[in-house]
């Protein structure tokens, strides 16, 4: 495996607007990067980049030191998986995974080998002779994964490998997906518009908007310090409080409301705070503590969420409780002090 | 491909289609039109000339009636097939189908022994004492358009298929619910959606039809030309090849336009959503 | 509702299905009668005139020059066809749908007049062999068959399939041989049948192109038919009826006969 430079990569079809905007980025050996956002972002064209179907207009992809801009795709040796998983409908599952091999001109018996051990660890052994046809969208996700992974690619790229199948079927291949990269030390790219998807698997995030990076971090970090409204948004941040008014570094007044926050606001404008720590409080004079009026309710099953109506605008609040709050209710909230953060952009 | 070569593999069929069908075609139309005179005289003579001009009439009206005819046929045959179970259709799409398959000549041929002064249809009607001697079906304008919706009804049938059933039926079922009956849904509902593929086929069946060779000569005979025996007239029995370039030329432009006009009415009429604009 | 259970629309359907089948059963009949001249009802049941077929040097000969044009032809038209259907639903050329149109504008053209035209500038203008002027015109009209068919049956294939492929270490041209042509087998097959079915069968374009040393067998049946009124010609068409049954059946066999039409 090995690690993955991009420089200055920019792309546009046929002289339009640019889809991507000068992005740079670096990929380390074994790790595993999740490209995320939203449809037209940008990602896809990424991977398709680095991958070799796309021309980029301007920038260089570089493996291991080594500029790889000009190289034909089928002389990368990477691995790919596909949303369609893209199975060759004419080849049985072992004709499938050999298919690269062959390319490579291995001797038969070594094909057979490195098939049937690719395919165990996959779990496919049963399943060698079938057409994809009669596969399940799961086992045809293996396959494809087996196919990608046999001809021991220099980088594993993934778009949106887990979109076609069901919600219990997701979870499982995401943590077969993360347990065989760990094993056999994979460098993967993996583009997603799944949030909570990429946080699970992956060693960093790289999420993107209009063609640029709004930020590549881990997981945690980009969690609890997005950087950008667009991140915050992103990652289910939903309350967005204007600074108004500068009271000292870590302090802020917006609507007569004193509020207080661990991070230096420096130029920010907002503030931002998840709904589940919003808490809802007895003692209304305490710090960053306001009144409001639930508006509506809502059953998420572990918990309610509420629409509280406020003097600095409507926030959203989720508490776990046995019983709802009702309508109309006058409540207090409080904004703990470290969970409010300060949003650079 | 990261790669632009496939224009490359394009030429082939660039250079083919240009070189077979446009320089061969050019290369009659020019010597129609070479200079004023000899155009005047090839085309002026021939809009001039009551006979040449009631070949051209009965060559459009024989295309016209025969694809009224087609469509009304077709489109009861198509919905009944369409709508049957997976297995009978098949069947029946094969049954449709060969015909549709077998040589022209074998299917007007299966006419003249229909229609002749012996066919059945004589027979039966002298049998059942309608007439006292044989009538003369064959040779009429009547036996070319029997023969021409015989070889076109398959085709009709067959694209229809296909576009009934890509209809959703549950649009039918709203409106049986709203109280729709099978004539009125058939009119009001199938109808409107089926447009464009009833269009399409009638395309294809009036310019089969307005350009066909083998139906006209086989079950038209010699009084009854249509513009293509009459090409084939002007050209190999009285050796008049400009006059056929023109007569050619002039079936071109004819069937062309037609299609052209059948085809903006199908781009105006088609209002499925996926062409809304 | 109006499903296959309307009895207004059975009876129709019934009918007009009875009247396609009945004049070709019609030929049947006919072609068995011991009568010198094509009637109804037959008198007796001979097999005199399936022998007449082989006496006739023009069917033979003509059966054997349309199996050559027939395939030759579709040949032809399914290398270029293949290769231009691939160039358009796989490169990033502009105005796809123009180039469409020029490859099937063959099918705007008269049969008559492209054999007409043909005959003038290839045979007359050349002085070209009338067996090529047969081939092209034959090629012109099997064209738009292969670019139709293929068409449908290139954008039923995943494009990633592909890209999987030069993924995995394959060439753009391998990826062709080894991918994309496996996968499209049966539209090209009945592509194939299609052309050869409708170029063995044509008339109107070879009408020009023929001579005595060669005739294509509908022309030949014409031919024969214009001079006599006998029974050989109902045989001969029985015989035309059956090959065109045996493809069908091998067409149903290996992919399914709605292929050739496009159809689902």
């Amino acid at each position: 495996m090995a690690e993955l430079e991009v420089k200055q990569l920019s792309k546009s079809f046929d002289g339009k607007a640019k889809v991507l905007k000068d992005i740079s980025f670096t990929i380390k050996d074994g790790e595993f990067v999740s490209i995320l956002g939203s449809s037209g972002c940008g990602k896809t064209t990424t991977l398709r980049i680095i991958a070799g179907l796309l021309d980029q207009t301007s920038g260089q992809v570089i493996i291991d030191g080594q500029d790889i801009s000009k190289v034909p795709v089928h002389k990368r040796n990477f691995g790919m998986v596909f949303q369609s998983y893209a199975l060759f409908p004419h080849l049985t599952v072992f004709q499938n995974v050999a298919f690269g091999l062959k390319m490579r001109k291995l001797a038969t018996n070594e094909i057979n080998e490195r098939v049937k051990e690719i395919l165990n660890l996959t779990g496919l052994g049963e399943l060698a002779q079938r057409y994809p046809a009669e596969l399940s969208g799961g086992q045809q996700q293996r396959v494809s994964l087996a196919r990608a992974l046999v001809t021991k690619p220099r980088l594993l790229l993934m778009d949106e490998p887990l979109s076609n199948l069901d919600a219990k079927l997701r979870v499982k291949m995401r943590e077969e997906i993360r347990r065989l990269q760990k094993q056999l030390k994979l460098t993967v790219v993996f583009v997603t518009h799944d949030q909570q998807e990429c946080f699970a698997i992956s060693d960093r995030v790289l999420i993107m908007n209009a063609g640029k990076i709004e930020q590549f971090d881990t997981p945690e970090n980009i969690f609890h310090h997005p950087k950008s409204k667009f991140v915050a948004n992103f990652i289910g941040y939903e309350n967005f409080i204007n600074i108004g008014e500068k009271v000292d570094e870590r302090t802020f007044k917006t609507n007569d409301l004193i509020l207080k926050t661990n991070e230096e606001l420096r130029q920010a404008e907002v503030t931002t705070i998840r709904p589940e720590n919003v808490q809802i409080v007895d003692e209304p004079d305490r710090e960053n503590t306001l009144r409001g009026e639930i508006i509506s309710s809502e059953y998420l099953g572990q918990s309610f969420s509420y629409l509280v109506r406020t003097v600095i605008g409507n926030i959203y609040v989720e508490e776990a409780r046995h019983a709802p709050r009702s309508e109309n209710d006058q409540i207090v909230l409080e904004l703990p002090v470290k969970h409010l953060h300060v949003l650079y952009r | 491909m990261r790669a632009n070569n496939g224009k490359y593999l394009l030429l082939p069929a660039l250079i083919s289609v240009a070189l077979f069908t446009f320089y061969p075609i050019i290369q009659i139309a020019l010597p129609t039109i070479k200079d004023f005179s000899t155009f005047k005289d090839l085309y002026g003579s021939f809009f001039t000339s009551t006979y040449n001009v009631r070949v051209l009439g009965r060559t459009f009206l024989i295309a016209v009636i025969t694809t009224f005819i087609v469509l009304l046929i077709g489109l009861p045959v198509s919905l009944w097939i369409a709508r049957q179970k997976k297995n009978l259709r098949q069947v029946l799409s094969i049954l449709i189908l060969f015909p549709m398959l077998t040589n022209a000549v074998v299917r007007n041929f299966a006419w003249i022994i229909i229609l002749g002064r012996d066919g059945i249809v004589n027979k039966l009607l002298m049998a059942i004492g309608i007439i006292s001697k044989p009538a003369s079906i064959l040779y009429t304008n009547t036996s070319i358009v029997i023969g021409s919706v015989y070889l076109f009804l398959p085709i009709m049938i067959t694209s229809l298929i296909g576009s009934i059933s890509e209809l959703n039926i549950e649009v039918e079922e709203a409106a049986a619910v709203l109280g729709s009956n099978p004539f009125s849904t058939l009119i009001r509902v199938i109808l409107p959606q089926l447009t464009t593929g009833l269009l399409t086929g009638a395309i294809l069946v009036f310019a089969g039809t307005m350009t066909a060779y083998t139906t006209p000569q086989i079950l038209g005979g010699n009084k009854h030309l249509v513009m293509s025996t009459l090409i084939y007239q002007q050209a190999m029995t009285l050796g008049n090849w400009n006059s056929a370039s023109a007569i050619a030329l002039i079936l071109i432009l004819v069937s062309a336009l037609s299609m052209i006009l059948m085809k903006k009415g199908v781009k105006l009429l088609d209002r499925r959503p996926d062409n809304a604009n | 509702m109006l499903t296959s259970k309307n009895k207004v629309l059975t009876c129709i359907a019934i009918i007009f299905l009875i009247l396609l089948m009945l004049p070709l059963v019609l030929v049947v009949v006919t072609s068995f009668n011991t009568a010198n001249s094509i009637s109804l009802p037959i008198q007796g049941f001979t097999l005199n005139w399936y022998k007449n077929i082989l006496s006739q040097p023009d069917f033979i000969d003509g059966f054997i020059a349309s199996l050559e044009v027939a395939i030759i032809a579709s040949l032809l038209a399914l290398v270029v066809g293949v290769l231009a259907v691939y160039g358009l639903t796989r490169s990033n050329i502009h105005h796809t749908s123009a180039f469409q149109s020029f490859f099937l504008s063959p099918t705007l053209i008269p049969e008559i007049v492209i054999g007409f035209a043909l005959y003038q500038s290839v045979i007359v203008g050349l002085h070209l062999p009338v067996f090529i002027g047969l081939i092209i015109g034959h090629f012109l009209l099997c064209l738009p068959y292969v670019i139709r068919l293929v068409t449908a049956g290139m954008l039923m294939l995943d494009r990633h399939i592909e890209e999987a492929a030069w993924i995995s270490g394959c060439s753009a041209k391998k990826t062709f041989f080894l991918v994309v042509l496996p996968n499209i087998k049966a539209s090209i097959i009945a592509a194939f049948m299609m052309c050869f079915i409708n170029s063995f069968n044509n008339i109107p374009i070879s009408l020009f192109m023929n001579g005595p040393e060669l005739t294509l067998l509908p022309q030949a049946i014409m031919n024969y038919l214009q001079n006599n009124y006998d029974p050989t010609v109902s045989a001969i068409s029985v015989v035309l009826m059956v090959f065109t049954g045996v493809l069908m059946i091998l067409v149903e066999k290996f992919i399914g006969v709605n292929e050739l039409t496009g159809g689902k």
